[in-house]
């Protein structure tokens, strides 16, 4: 880890720093651990071995499921450790090894937004948050943690942000895509009202589509297999978009920032075009509405790198990434376990030379804020 | 350059129009309350005959879920794509570098004059 004490200076952290990781789903599997962070009222729905009930899609990925991923070495032939279940491991065979400084964690707890029970789902964010605090982030100087929280309770979710917004451990807050309703409407005002407040962006993560609560993974029904799932994915962010533009959130809180986690970034100018034309026409529906949307969409809205879409001609990339602005709009992620489609680097390696490093790395201090991304702690010796 | 005498005052009553052809264009000439106002009957977005269109008002630019409807009578919206705009100053009611052509409007002795330049 580069970064030590609390306040480096913007210029160090400019020349310090190789690349930010803004996407490492660090393994939420621990229970017994996790669990004495849950109230007794709630801990022993939660600290089960088998973890918490929740409710899930049906869909699995087939194949090798963290693709060419470095991964531990079994301490028995019995046993399979998680590939993102130690932080020291993962620092040293991930980070240092590919030239990371810095890793955003994101779990792997996607589906929390629409578990049907409101009140686990908020024990279990704030448990993980604790843990995540505890293991990863604490003792370790290269990791931020998210404020993972459940929308379907705003006024939980709320409270769960006031409580760790001003941790300097956390980076952003982080919820589902998956979604009981668009996230445009008003019921979820107050979790960006929060995230502005404690200056955090919002990070939306696919994954939970179709499980629990949640509507059918895609606009015309559920998908029949996984493949058809994850590739359909990106619909759930046009239409979180575009509710959350025609709703004005960006009118009301003009300070938040989104991240859109792990859809690609190919589908944005269509829905950045699409839009402005039809605001023309329509506009006098929603007459908050006062910039064009791709507008809105480009100062608020950013994408991360996996999984960058596999154009046939790195022109049309090239192309694709002036269309969304991505000098300010595109973060690296890696993210590390699930290289299933492929390994990261290599992905961003058709990106421009005259964006790499601010995709590699600037943008990422731009969103999280330098501030946020200082270190709080030196790594132990 | 050239004055054209379109109208007598009367032929276009308050609310009314009139579509002339001026030097080879068409222009519509717009009566608010009172007040006249010449617009070249060509939209910019697909060159529509814009000036065909209902004279209407809009929903103004709010606060989020706020409803506030006006400028009644003062917004000509385009029969194809309803595109808006502000008679009084051929803006667009989005942009303000979006608009309609505008001719200056003269009344003289009862008669409605526009000027081509």
């Amino acid at each position: 880890m580069t970064l030590t004490g609390a306040e480096p200076s913007a210029a160090t952290v400019r020349t310090r720093l190789r690349a930010i990781d803004a996407d490492l789903h660090h393994h939420v599997g621990d229970w017994a651990a996790i669990g004495r962070h849950v109230p007794a009222g709630l801990r022993w729905r939660i600290d089960r071995p088998g973890g918490p009930p929740l409710a899930r899609h049906g869909f699995r990925k087939v194949g090798a499921t963290h693709g060419a991923a470095p991964v531990p070495a079994s301490a028995d032939a019995g046993s399979r450790p998680h590939p993102a279940g130690d932080p020291a491991w993962v620092k040293a065979h991930v980070l240092d090894a590919r030239g990371v400084d810095l890793a955003i964690l994101t779990g792997d707890l996607l589906s929390l937004g629409v578990q049907p029970n409101p009140d686990l789902a908020a024990a279990i964010a704030a448990a993980v948050n604790d843990w995540t605090l505890e293991t990863w982030v604490r003792p370790f100087a290269c990791y931020k943690g998210s404020i993972l929280v459940a929308q379907q309770d705003p006024a939980q979710a709320v409270a769960e942000i006031d409580r760790l917004g001003g941790d300097p451990g956390m980076a952003q807050v982080l919820m589902g895509s998956a979604s009981e309703a668009p996230l445009g409407r008003r019921a979820y005002h107050p979790i960006y009202a929060a995230c502005v407040a404690h200056g955090l962006p919002l990070a939306l993560h696919l994954g939970g589509e179709g499980a629990g609560t949640s509507p059918p993974a895609t606009a015309v029904g559920h998908p029949t297999t996984y493949f058809e799932w994850y590739g359909s994915l990106p619909q759930s962010y046009m239409a979180h978009l575009m509710s959350m533009i025609t709703e004005g959130v960006f009118e009301r809180f003009p300070g938040l920032k989104v991240i859109l986690y792990e859809g690609g970034v190919f589908w944005l100018p269509h829905l950045l075009w699409r839009f402005d034309k039809n605001w023309k026409s329509q506009r006098s529906e929603t007459p908050w509405v006062k910039q064009p949307p791709s507008r809105y969409i480009l100062d608020h809205v950013v994408l991360t790198t996996y999984p960058l879409e596999a154009a046939p001609d790195p022109t049309y990339l090239h192309q694709v990434l002036a269309m969304i602005e991505a000098e300010r709009t595109l973060l690296f992620s890696s993210n590390y376990p699930n290289w299933e489609l492929g390994d990261p680097f290599d992905m961003v390696r058709d990106v421009p030379p005259s964006l790499r490093r601010r995709i590699m790395v600037d943008n990422a201090l731009a969103v999280y804020g330098r501030r946020r991304l200082a270190s709080q702690a030196d790594p132990p010796a | 350059m050239a004055r054209h005498v379109v109208a007598r005052v009367e032929d276009i009553p308050p609310g009314g129009r009139k579509i002339v052809r001026l030097e080879g264009r068409e222009v519509g000439i717009f009566n608010l309350g009172g007040a006249f106002y010449a617009l070249k009957n060509s939209c910019p977005h697909q060159a529509a005959r814009v000036c065909l269109g209902r004279v209407v008002g809009t929903a103004l630019p709010s606060d989020v879920y706020e409803f506030r409807y006006g400028q009644e009578g003062r917004i000509l919206r385009c029969p194809w794509h309803a595109w808006e705009y502000d008679i009084t100053t051929g803006r667009s009611v989005f942009d303000p570098n979006v608009g309609v052509v505008t001719y200056p409007v003269e009344v003289r002795d009862g008669e409605v004059a526009v000027t081509i330049a």
